[in-house]
């Protein structure tokens, strides 16, 4: 395994634009290491950062001080023009869903596939997969906006995973979920984990705190993050 | 195995933004369309009618000497004129003309005799006319009754009419009626040895304005000497002044397209959502650009097509050529125009271009702005926050 | 045998089957009207009208039949030099 494979931050600092300064930052001095091949938990109570954290782990937020590297590469110092493409290696899941509600749940699908050099009949075939994992095949033509809470969240974790990232980030990717669908939804994670890929979930669901496939649980309060390893059997 | 698609999928996408945002895309398309064919219209029956005079004024004389006394125009005796003519250095085959304007059944027409022989290669079929007889052009045809016309009104003369000019002759002989010079003599007041004035054609075209002193000075008599650039000059200014009157027709339609544009930067603008979303899934600005691009193409290529399309049938095909020279040339009667297009694809080209590229520059430059800012920013812009 | 739409049997879950047809439909409509004009004014450039020159050549005409008969445009030589159409702008177009 590559020394530095995986995500790591280093001193990660964050602070809202426009804050007071003598007022506390969302994030300081972070430092984690998630490493390729296992699932990290962050854990934390509403409104403690964990959002924030994915946002900057996917670089769709720059630290206010402090670093992310992407497998030993410092993605967060990167340029717009060089992190915009590197983006393409990260499945995101919003808490908010952010799904396009006049689009078919095929079409969902094919949105991050659509800037990459694959073939038209490749995309649909990996679609095809997603929607067979996520258990919505019966409603690839269904308009989006149509769809339950519980089936609108698996759409977006599965238009997280259609594209075969290398960082998978899932925000509360079980908050409406019941019980049999959050263990599937565990289990896909874990194996999309032991394909190679760095699977950081955040979320305060009691269910995932118990989930035998997290590797590492990290716990964000007061704007710092602390963890341990858990599974040491993992790679 | 699956069967692929032709099309990138980047252009499959484009096109299904379209028909997500069906309703500003047909707007964006009619406005794109009636803009390229107004101004399309204009231009190309400007340029047509230029080039068309042009080729047939090449085949005009280069002078024509025209007799004037106290009372106005006078009749030229020929023998004197072409003797003091043929005096003149670089004067080449100076030709007498029986010509005139005469009322006729439904308006003016213009009376022509030939005094000399027209070759056979000329009438294709058409007999020249004997005393009595007439050939007319497609104008006069139409007022025909019984097959016989008659003209003049202090002296009138009654001929009957044996053959028609062809109608691809007509920009020559649209209301012209040729007769014999002894049935022609009468109606325009003219005595045997006597014409209506004289062609001139020169050995140095580029001479004429020179030799014009000299020629006039040839003659016993006041002459009034018109030449050939001076007629061709005045309709040129003509044919551009129609053109660009025509174009300030289109303005409502370039303001219609601004307001189009200005919406299209809107819509961009309430996209940010997408674009953040987009951005976040590995989206580059030059994807999105090439998105939006792709787009535009999609909506653009096809109106402005359409509207050259429609331009060049309404300037080109009779009777469509004939209601667009009605509206554009501000009501005169022309008749049914055969113009030449060599020269129509370029400015067929340049409309497009014209038309095309502002409007890609716009939809470039705005996505470009709207697209080339921080992903988590223009998430913020969105209905689900 | 060609079938520009069977992939319909297959079954894609993102077909985007209308896009496609409308982009088959938008490249189509433009290739046909945009060869149809320019085959018809290639053949106009190779087939010129040369019947109405010849006949202006012949009867030495000053001036072709665009205007009605007895208009200054129709007949640029009977313009009298007294009167310049310079100073008459409604009189260019009457008759």
């Amino acid at each position: 395994m590559e020394l530095n494979a995986g995500l790591v931050c280093r001193g990660l600092n964050f602070r809202w634009p426009g804050k007071n300064a003598d007022e506390p930052p969302v994030l300081e001095a972070v430092e984690a290491v998630f490493a390729q091949g296992t699932v990290s938990l962050v854990t934390g109570n509403t409104g403690s950062g964990k959002s924030t954290l994915m946002h900057l782990l996917a670089g769709l937020l720059h630290p206010t001080a402090g670093e992310v590297w992407a497998d030993g590469q410092p993605v967060s110092r990167w340029p717009s023009r060089h992190r915009d493409p590197w983006r393409r290696q990260v499945g995101i899941v919003f808490q908010h869903l952010a799904l396009i509600p006049d689009l078919t749940v095929g079409e969902n699908l094919l949105l991050p596939m659509i800037p990459r050099p694959i073939t038209w009949s490749r995309m649909q075939e990996e679609i095809r997969r997603q929607l067979e994992d996520a258990g919505l095949s019966a409603l690839a033509d269904a308009p989006t906006n149509t769809l339950s809470g519980g089936q609108r969240q698996r759409l977006a974790i599965a238009r997280a995973l259609v594209a075969r990232p290398r960082f998978v980030l899932a925000d509360e990717p079980t908050a409406f979920q019941d019980d049999h669908h959050a263990a599937r939804i565990c289990a896909q994670l874990c194996d999309i984990a032991r394909e190679g890929a760095v699977v950081v979930i955040g979320s305060h669901d009691p269910r995932l705190r118990s989930f035998d496939g997290i590797d590492r649980r990290f716990h964000l309060a007061s704007a710092t993050l602390t963890g341990a390893a858990v599974n040491q059997g993992a790679p | 195995m699956m069967p692929g698609t032709r099309y990138p999928p980047m252009v499959i996408w484009a096109a299904r933004d379209i028909q997500r945002h069906c309703g500003r895309s047909m707007l964006l398309f009619a406005c794109l369309a009636s803009l390229v064919f107004l101004t399309a219209m204009a231009l190309l029956f400007s340029q047509a009618l230029d080039a068309t005079w042009e080729r047939l004024m090449d085949q005009a004389p280069d002078l024509v000497v025209r007799r004037i006394d106290g009372g106005g125009w006078a009749p030229l005796p020929v023998d004197v004129a072409m003797a003091c003519a043929k005096k003149i250095p670089g004067v080449i085959d100076p030709t007498p003309r029986l010509w005139g304007v005469v009322p006729g059944p439904e308006g003016p027409v213009t009376v022509v005799a030939s005094i000399a022989v027209v070759p056979e290669s000329m009438l294709k079929g058409i007999p020249p006319p004997s005393a009595g007889q007439a050939v007319v052009g497609q104008g006069v045809a139409r007022a025909l009754s019984g097959g016989r016309l008659s003209l003049g009104s202090n002296h009138s003369v009654t001929v009957s009419v044996i053959h028609t000019f062809p109608a691809d002759t007509g920009l020559a002989t649209h209301d012209l009626v040729w007769m014999t010079p002894d049935d022609a003599r009468p109606l325009l007041g003219l005595v045997p040895g006597q014409a209506s004035d004289l062609a001139v054609h020169l050995f140095r075209r580029e001479e004429e304005r020179a030799i014009q002193a000299d020629l006039a000075a040839a003659f016993p008599w006041p002459v009034r000497i018109t030449d050939r650039s001076t007629s061709a000059l005045n309709h040129h200014t003509r044919a551009v002044r129609s053109g660009g009157i025509a174009v300030v027709a289109g303005i409502p339609a370039l303001l219609a397209l601004l307001l189009i544009i200005t919406g299209t930067v809107v819509d961009n603008t309430a996209r940010q959502a997408y674009w953040g979303l987009l951005k976040s899934m590995g989206w580059t600005t030059a994807d999105m650009v090439r998105l939006q691009v792709s787009r535009a193409m999609i909506v653009g290529i096809p109106a402005v097509v359409l509207g050259l399309a429609s331009a060049y049938a309404a300037v080109f095909y009779p009777p469509a050529a004939g209601i667009t020279a009605f509206w554009v040339t501000g009501g005169q009667h022309l008749p049914a125009l055969t113009l030449v297009s060599s020269g129509a694809a370029m400015v067929m080209i340049e409309i497009a271009a014209m038309v095309g590229l502002p409007f890609l520059a716009a939809v470039f430059l705005t996505t470009l702005r709207a697209a080339d800012g921080s992903p988590w920013t223009l998430l913020q812009a969105d209905p689900w926050n | 045998m060609y079938r520009p739409f069977a992939e319909k049997n297959y079954r894609y879950p993102a077909p985007c089957r209308g896009a496609r047809r409308l982009l088959i439909i938008a490249i189509t409509a433009s290739m046909l009207l945009g060869i149809a004009t320019a085959a018809d004014l290639l053949r106009r450039i190779a087939h010129q009208d040369d019947g109405a020159s010849a006949w202006m050549r012949t009867m030495n005409f000053s001036a072709p039949a665009l205007w009605t008969a007895g208009s200054p445009m129709r007949h640029p030589e009977t313009v009298h030099p007294g009167v310049d159409l310079r100073f008459s702008a409604g009189l260019v177009t009457a008759p």
